[in-house]
C-alpha cells in the first residue's frame, strides 16, 4: 500500500481555486521536495494531508485509509506557524508530546535541545521567533514517524540556522520514512531531495527524481525552476 | 567531512568521485569496513538514498565489496585500486594539457612548465 | 487520551478563573470575620465593602470562566494551536467532549464557590428565616426545604450558564465553518440560537400553563405562589435547560465532526 495517495484532490475557497485535480503518491523512503512558489498551493496541499481542510473534490489516503486517527500517529508535521501553547516551557511541550504521541521519544528530544544550548524550563513567550522554531522541529524530529511534513523549515533563516535545520532533519529521520520538504528556496535544500514536485498555481506540473531531472537538463533544480516560472 | 557538491549534477556521482578519491589516495584503506549506509550518510551529510546509490556505483565498479552479514569493505585488490589510479591521473594530466592547449600552449611547453615549476616543489 | 485533553484545557480555563476563587473566598471570611466584631462601626464598614468586593470577584470569576471557555475553544480548535490540536492522534469527537466537560466543570465550580462565599457572606438563622417569610412558609415547612430550594435554584442557574457556554461554542463552530469574519459570525449564530431558544422556552411554558392551573396562576397573579409550585417550575426549568444543553452538544458535535477549515 502506498504510504500517501492523492487523488483529484481539490480545494476551493469562496469559489477560488486553491488546488486543482491534485494526482500524487508519496513512496516509503525519500525525502521529497514540494517546489513551489509563495501562494501556489502548497500549504493547502499540506494541510489537506494534515486533516486541517476538507477537501472540496477528491481525497487524500494515507496508507490506504482518510485522514484520521491513524494517520495522525504515523505523521509528523511541522506547520510555518507556532502552533504550541506559548505558556508552557519546552519541558512541558515534550511532556505535552510524550503524552500524546507513542512514538516521540524524550530522550532524543533532550539530547537534540543540549545541541541549542537552551534552558527547558524557559517559557515559550520568552523566546524569539527563530528558537520557537527550532524547539518545535526537535518536537517534530523526535518522533518515530512513516512521513514527516516540514512546510517551509527554511523560511526566512540565516545560514548557520539553514545548516542547523537541514543537519537536524538529515540525521534524525526516521529509517525508511519518508519526509516531503515544502520551500520555495530551493537551492539549499536541492542537494538532499531524492524527488521534486513542482507546484504552480494550484496544479501539480512536475513530479520526478531529483537526478534524472538534473541529467535531462544539465542544471541545478533550482535553475529549471526557475526557467519554467519565471522568478 | 563536509564535501561541497554542484547542484547541477546527479549528488551520486559526485559521491562517487569523492569516495573513488577517499580509497585511491588511501584515506579509505584497502579491506577497511564501511560505516553503515545511514551511518555513513549522515557523516557526509548527505541523503542516505544518494550514498546508497553511490556504494551501489562503487560496488559494481568493484571498489567496495558486500560481506552478508558484516557490512561494506574497500577491496583488498590493489591492482584495481591501482588501475582506477591511474585512470584518474590520466584524466588530470588530460585536463591539463588541454587547459593548457586553450593558453595556447603547446604540448611540449607545457611539459616543461611542470618540470621547472614541479621540480621545485 | 480524553482525560489527558481534559486536564490541558481544565488547566488553561482554571489557570485565570482560579485567582478569582480565591480572592472571593479571601475576602468573603475576612468580610464575615469583620462583622463578628460587635459594637464597631468601622469593622461593619470593612465588611460591608469586603461583601461588594466578594461579589465583584464572584461576577468576574463568571465573566472569565465564560470568556476563557469560548477562547479556549477559539485558539484550541481554530487558531495556531489548531495545528498541533488536530494532529493529535484524537478523534475529533473526543476533541470536541473535552471542551464540553472541560465547560461543565469549570461552571460548576464556579457556581459552587459562588454559593460558598455568599454563604460564608450571609448565612445567619434572621436570613433563612427572612427567605421563609419571604417564601410564606415560615410557619408550616422546615428549615431543609429553603435549602433544597436555594440548591435547586442555584442548580438551574448552573444550567442556565451552561447552557449560554454551549450556545456560544456550537456558535463558534458554525461560525468558524465560513472564510471569513468568523469570529462575528460565531456571535451572530450564537446569539441567535439563544434568542430561538429563549422563545422556545416562553412558548413552552404557555404550552405548560394550559395544561395546568397552577403555572396558569403564577402567569396571570400577583399573589403569593405557593412553594410546591415554585418547587415544580424549578424541576421543569431544570429539565428544560439539561434538553437545551444536550441538544447543543449533539448539534456542535456533528458540525465539528464533518471536519475544519483553519486559516
Amino acid at each position: 500500500m502506498e504510504l500517501l495517495e492523492c487523488k483529484q484532490l481539490s480545494k476551493m475557497y469562496d469559489g477560488k481555486i486553491a488546488l486543482q485535480n491534485v494526482n500524487l503518491t508519496i513512496p516509503r523512503g525519500k525525502i521529497i521536495g514540494l517546489l513551489g512558489k509563495n501562494g501556489s498551493g502548497k500549504t493547502t496541499l499540506i494541510k489537506l494531508i494534515n486533516d486541517l481542510l476538507v477537501p472540496s473534490y477528491g481525497e487524500v489516503l494515507i496508507n490506504g485509509e482518510k485522514p484520521g486517527v491513524n494517520s495522525k500517529k504515523i505523521i509528523s508535521y511541522l506547520p510555518e506557524r507556532t502552533y504550541l501553547d506559548k505558556s508552557m516551557t519546552v519541558k512541558e511541550t515534550f511532556k505535552y508530546f510524550s503524552e500524546f504521541y507513542d512514538n516521540f521519544d524524550t530522550e532524543k528530544a533532550k539530547e537534540l535541545l543540549k545541541d541549542l544550548d537552551l534552558d527547558i524550563n524557559l517559557k515559550l513567550s520568552k523566546m524569539s521567533k527563530g528558537m520557537k522554531e527550532k524547539v518545535q522541529l526537535i518536537l517534530v524530529m523526535s518522533r518515530k514517524a512513516e512521513l514527516y511534513i516540514l512546510d517551509e523549515p527554511l523560511g526566512g533563516v540565516d545560514p548557520a540556522t539553514r545548516d542547523y535545520i537541514l543537519d537536524t532533519i538529515l540525521s534524525n529521520f526516521n529509517e525508511g520514512a519518508s519526509v516531503i520538504i515544502s520551500t520555495h528556496l530551493i537551492a539549499d535544500i536541492e542537494k538532499i531531495l531524492d524527488e521534486v514536485i513542482f507546484i504552480d498555481k494550484g496544479k501539480i506540473s512536475l513530479v520526478s527524481s531529483t537526478d534524472e531531472l538534473r541529467n535531462k537538463e544539465k542544471a541545478s533544480i533550482d535553475e529549471i525552476f526557475r526557467r519554467r516560472f519565471k522568478c | 567531512m563536509e564535501l561541497v557538491f554542484d547542484n547541477d549534477r546527479p549528488i551520486y556521482l559526485q559521491l562517487v568521485e569523492y569516495l573513488k578519491l577517499y580509497i585511491v589516495s588511501g584515506k579509505l584503506q584497502p579491506g577497511e569496513r564501511l560505516l553503515s549506509v545511514r551511518e555513513f550518510a549522515l557523516q557526509i551529510q548527505v541523503n542516505p538514498n544518494t550514498m546508497q546509490k553511490a556504494l551501489a556505483e562503487l560496488e559494481n565498479e568493484g571498489l567496495i565489496y558486500t560481506e552478508r552479514t558484516n557490512g561494506k569493505y574497500v577491496t583488498k585488490n590493489q591492482e584495481l585500486i591501482n588501475k582506477i589510479k591511474k585512470e584518474l591521473a590520466v584524466e588530470k594530466v588530460n585536463k591539463y594539457l588541454s587547459d593548457m592547449e586553450n593558453l595556447g600552449i603547446s604540448k611540449k611547453e607545457a611539459i616543461k612548465y611542470l618540470q621547472e615549476i614541479g621540480g621545485e616543489i | 487520551m480524553l482525560s489527558k485533553l481534559l486536564k490541558y484545557d481544565l488547566k488553561w480555563i482554571y489557570k485565570a478563573v482560579i485567582v478569582f476563587y480565591a480572592l472571593s473566598l479571601i475576602f468573603a471570611l475576612i468580610g464575615r470575620g469583620l462583622s463578628l466584631i460587635e459594637n464597631s462601626l468601622l469593622f461593619g464598614i470593612i465588611s460591608k465593602v469586603c461583601y461588594g468586593i466578594v461579589i465583584a470577584m464572584l461576577i468576574s470569576a463568571m465573566i472569565n470562566n465564560l470568556m476563557r471557555v469560548w477562547a479556549r475553544v477559539v485558539r484550541n480548535m481554530y487558531k495556531d494551536e489548531s495545528y498541533l490540536t488536530h494532529t493529535l492522534p484524537i478523534e475529533k469527537s473526543k476533541i470536541y467532549l473535552s471542551k464540553f466537560l472541560a465547560a461543565i466543570i469549570t461552571m460548576f465550580t464556579t457556581v459552587l464557590v459562588s454559593a460558598i462565599c455568599l454563604a460564608i457572606c450571609y448565612y445567619s438563622q434572621e436570613n433563612i428565616e427572612f427567605l421563609k417569610s419571604m417564601l410564606e412558609i415560615a410557619a408550616t415547612t422546615y428549615n431543609s426545604s429553603v435549602i433544597g430550594l436555594l440548591i435547586s435554584i442555584l442548580f438551574v442557574f448552573f444550567l442556565e450558564m451552561v447552557f449560554i457556554l454551549m450556545v456560544g461554542v456550537v456558535g463558534i463552530i458554525i461560525g468558524h465553518k465560513s472564510n471569513d469574519n468568523k469570529i462575528v459570525k460565531s456571535i451572530v449564530y450564537a446569539f441567535a440560537m439563544y434568542m430561538v431558544t429563549q422563545v422556545v422556552s416562553v412558548i413552552l411554558v404557555a404550552l405548560f400553563a394550559l395544561f395546568n392551573p397552577n403555572i396558569m396562576n403564577l402567569l396571570n397573579t400577583v399573589d403569593i405562589v405557593p412553594i410546591d409550585v415554585i418547587k415544580s417550575l424549578m424541576y421543569g426549568a431544570n429539565i428544560l435547560y439539561l434538553i437545551y444543553v444536550i441538544v447543543y452538544y449533539f448539534i456542535g458535535k456533528k458540525q465539528f465532526e464533518k471536519g475544519v477549515n483553519v486559516d
